[in-house]
């Protein structure tokens, strides 16, 4: 005859069962399909799938005390810079506990967070190599960044400090910034389809814009496992148009990261390297005219130094070609002077005229003959008597 | 001086230059040396004259024209 057992004997029995099969604690992976957190203590869900269908394979309940959670909690959080919650692989050791009531339940005491990471890491690998064999990664990061990028269209929610203090800095450049917001949801597992649907929306809008900026609200770190999705970095990485990324974290680089064509860890990051950017071309442009500026006055000053000299050699040309002439005349007027027979009737000579021209040579003369004698004042005339030849 | 009108400065050189040749030849006709003196020596005035003016106008146009 088969023993018949009250529910409670049977649960006390598999409870003592259990406490002796598992005397001592043990380290399980196993992911977080669920996380509740009530009154201090964390009730979680752990699920395992097969890795290949995505089969459940084993589900349970599992717990950590308060007391315990105060500590593993922040712990955790500082090891991995994530929260601990639902989608995560974690390797916790755990005692398990049948209770009567309650049915059984898995108490964990203990956390690797070095697991987590590992897996996300073997996770990001995965997604990074299938990335490369699609021959997307470098696509963003391969376009030409603009030298001038004022028409900024936003990809953030609205709502959240992050995007709050990307409005207020970018402004500080005082840059006629265009900033068009697309707003999505930014963290847990929704953001990654809605992320992708805000950049659509950016295509559509019918505005050139220079830059698509991703930034994250900021504040706690908390699931950014969205920014390794890969539907949302092959959407990044072959977004036509480049973009940065400000999600806000320190520790991690994740798959969004490296596709985009700048990553930088927070929205005020990035308004400064754009502010930077900004004035850097406003700079180029300053020296550019400056240049300019220069070329032109030493032209202009060049010009002015070579009139200077064409006016000085005018003013002596002009004196010299004046001076040129005056001495010429002062030569001619010496020359009348000196050829000026009455100069020399002046001083007492005489002109003799036989047949109206100046006599040279008494050769000329025969006796008998008349001639003329022209002196300084009047003439008179004579007949020749003698001739004496030299 | 009498008045000639539409007398150049070259013209006026160049007749001054043969006069003083012609008065320079010894066989120069003695009648007409007292004639060609005076007219000579008028040229001089004349070229003189507007050399004078040609230095003032410079003068004054090179002065406005650094002074502006």
């Amino acid at each position: 005859m088969m023993e018949k057992l009250d529910l409670v004997d049977l649960q006390r029995r598999l409870e003592d069962a259990i406490h002796n099969a598992f005397e001592e604690p043990c380290w399980i992976r196993a992911e977080i399909n669920r996380l509740v957190v009530s009154n201090g203590h964390c009730h979680m869900e752990l699920v395992q799938k097969d890795k290949k269908t995505d089969r459940l394979l084993a589900k349970a309940q599992a717990v950590i005390w308060a007391s315990t959670y105060a500590l593993l909690e922040p712990f955790f959080k500082t090891s991995t810079g994530m929260n601990l919650e639902a989608g995560l692989q974690v390797l916790l050791c755990v005692e398990p506990r049948m209770h009567p009531l309650y049915g059984l339940s898995l108490v964990a005491t203990n956390i690797d967070p070095s697991y987590t990471v590992g897996g996300l890491e073997l996770e990001r690998k995965k997604t990074m190599d299938r990335l490369d064999r699609e021959g997307i990664t470098d696509m963003n990061r391969d376009l030409p960044f603009p030298d001038v990028p004022l028409h900024l269209a936003v990809i953030s929610s609205k709502a959240a400090a992050g995007y709050q203090d990307f409005a207020d800095h970018i402004k500080t450049g005082g840059f006629a910034f265009r900033t068009v917001l697309f707003p999505a949801v930014m963290q847990g597992e929704g953001s990654p389809p809605s992320i992708i649907r805000a950049m659509e929306k950016v295509l559509e809008y019918g505005m050139d814009f220079d830059l698509l900026i991703l930034i994250r609200g900021g504040g706690a770190a908390t699931d950014l496992h969205s920014y390794d999705n890969y539907d949302l970095a092959a959407h990044i990485a072959q977004f036509p148009i480049p973009v940065i990324t400000g999600i806000g974290h320190h520790r991690d680089v994740h798959i969004a990261d490296r596709v985009a064509h700048l990553a930088l860890k927070t929205p005020t990051a990035v308004a400064d390297f754009l502010n930077a950017k900004l004035a850097e071309e406003e700079q180029k442009v300053i020296l550019i005219l400056r240049a300019l500026e220069k070329a032109v006055h030493n032209r202009t000053d060049n010009e002015k130094q070579a009139l200077e000299y064409l006016l000085k050699d005018l003013e002596s040309h002009v004196t010299w070609a004046l001076r040129r002439h005056e001495h010429q005349l002062e030569l001619l007027e010496q020359r009348i002077t000196n050829n000026n027979p009455l100069t020399l009737l002046q001083k007492g000579y005489s002109i003799t005229l036989a047949r109206e021209k100046a006599l040279l040579d008494v050769k000329e003369l025969s006796k008998g003959q008349t001639t003329t004698t022209v002196l300084y004042k009047g003439s008179f005339e004579s007949v020749v008597e003698t001739i004496k030849k030299k | 001086m009498k008045k000639e009108t539409g007398m150049t400065y070259p013209a006026a050189r160049k007749e001054l230059e043969m006069l003083v040749e012609e008065l320079e030849r010894p066989d120069a006709d003695l009648g007409q040396i007292s004639k060609k003196v005076k007219r000579a020596l008028e040229l001089v005035t004349f070229c003189r004259e507007y050399l004078r003016k040609v230095r003032k106008d410079a003068d004054t146009i090179l002065d406005d024209f650094e002074s502006a």
